[in-house]
């Protein structure tokens, strides 16, 4: 029982980290991390009582397949990542550039369409007193007509 | 990074093609042999060893089997394929043709004491 729980915190903690920070594609992440889980556990079967720390002796840390797989790639490798990267930030930037520009249109067209509607409507105040009648008329220029 | 560092990256992907000429191996006994017929000199962390291996299947350098262990264990074989054994020759030749260069170097450098000069 205490193998099974060891055996998956380890696990746990090979997949969450390679996922995040091996720099290839989920394809060969899923491969590399399935090829460690199951010689993972074929250790633990043939070595029963192996504590934590052998464990990461023998298979190494997350942290250590990682700066071995970033050290194992070409310049060549790196730089076509790195480009990669830099094209994927470049369309997502221009993504959201180009929804901001069209929800601004959008806004600034509905803001026009209001603009030009409120004008026509005109609302008129009219109070009767004795001798007059007094009428406020709400346009643009607010002119009282008495 | 140290010089032995840098050498066992460089010749990582050399010597397990290498071993995998004399027979199929699984991932724990490549380590092994790697380990053993190096006096110990060149160890390999498993888990660092797994990426290697799919490149070099993904190249179409190695393939690999399956074969059930006991009732419920899996074990991976790589099998290296001609391509494989090609590339390999060519690394070994790359890796001589260097070493041999490099002993050149030390070897009249290493004569000099050091302030003779």
């Amino acid at each position: 029982m205490v193998i099974i729980s060891m055996y998956d915190r380890i696990i746990k903690n090979y997949r969450k980290k390679l996922t995040v920070s091996l720099p290839c594609s989920r394809t060969e992440k899923e491969s590399i991390i399935s090829s460690i889980e199951v010689n993972i556990r074929t250790y633990l079967d043939e070595n029963p009582n192996a504590s934590e720390k052998e464990i990461y002796d023998h298979f190494g840390t997350p942290d250590e397949i990682i700066n071995d797989y970033l050290s194992s790639m070409r310049g060549s490798e790196l730089q076509k990542k790195f480009k990669k990267k830099k094209t994927i930030f470049c369309i997502v930037f221009a993504g959201v550039l180009a929804v901001c520009l069209i929800v601004a249109a959008i806004v600034t067209v509905a803001f026009n369409h209001a603009m030009q509607r409120f004008p026509k409507e005109r609302y008129v105040v009219s109070e009767t007193t004795e001798n007059s009648t007094l009428t406020e008329d709400w346009t643009s220029s607010n002119t009282i007509v008495v | 990074m140290s010089v032995q560092e840098n050498i066992k990256r460089g010749t990582v992907e050399m010597l397990l093609l290498a071993l995998l000429t004399e027979e199929d191996m699984y991932g724990y006994q490549l380590c092994q042999e790697l380990a053993e017929r190096s006096n110990a000199k060149f160890t390999l962390q498993e888990g660092s060893m797994y990426p290697i291996l799919y490149r070099l299947t993904e190249k179409g350098l190695v393939s690999t089997r399956k074969e059930l262990v006991g009732k419920r264990r899996t074990r991976v074989y790589y099998h290296i394929e001609p391509e494989g054994y090609s590339y390999m020759q060519s690394l070994k030749e790359d890796y001589f043709s260097i070493h041999d260069g490099i002993t050149k170097i030390l070897g009249t450098v290493g004569d000099t004491e050091y302030g003779n000069h």
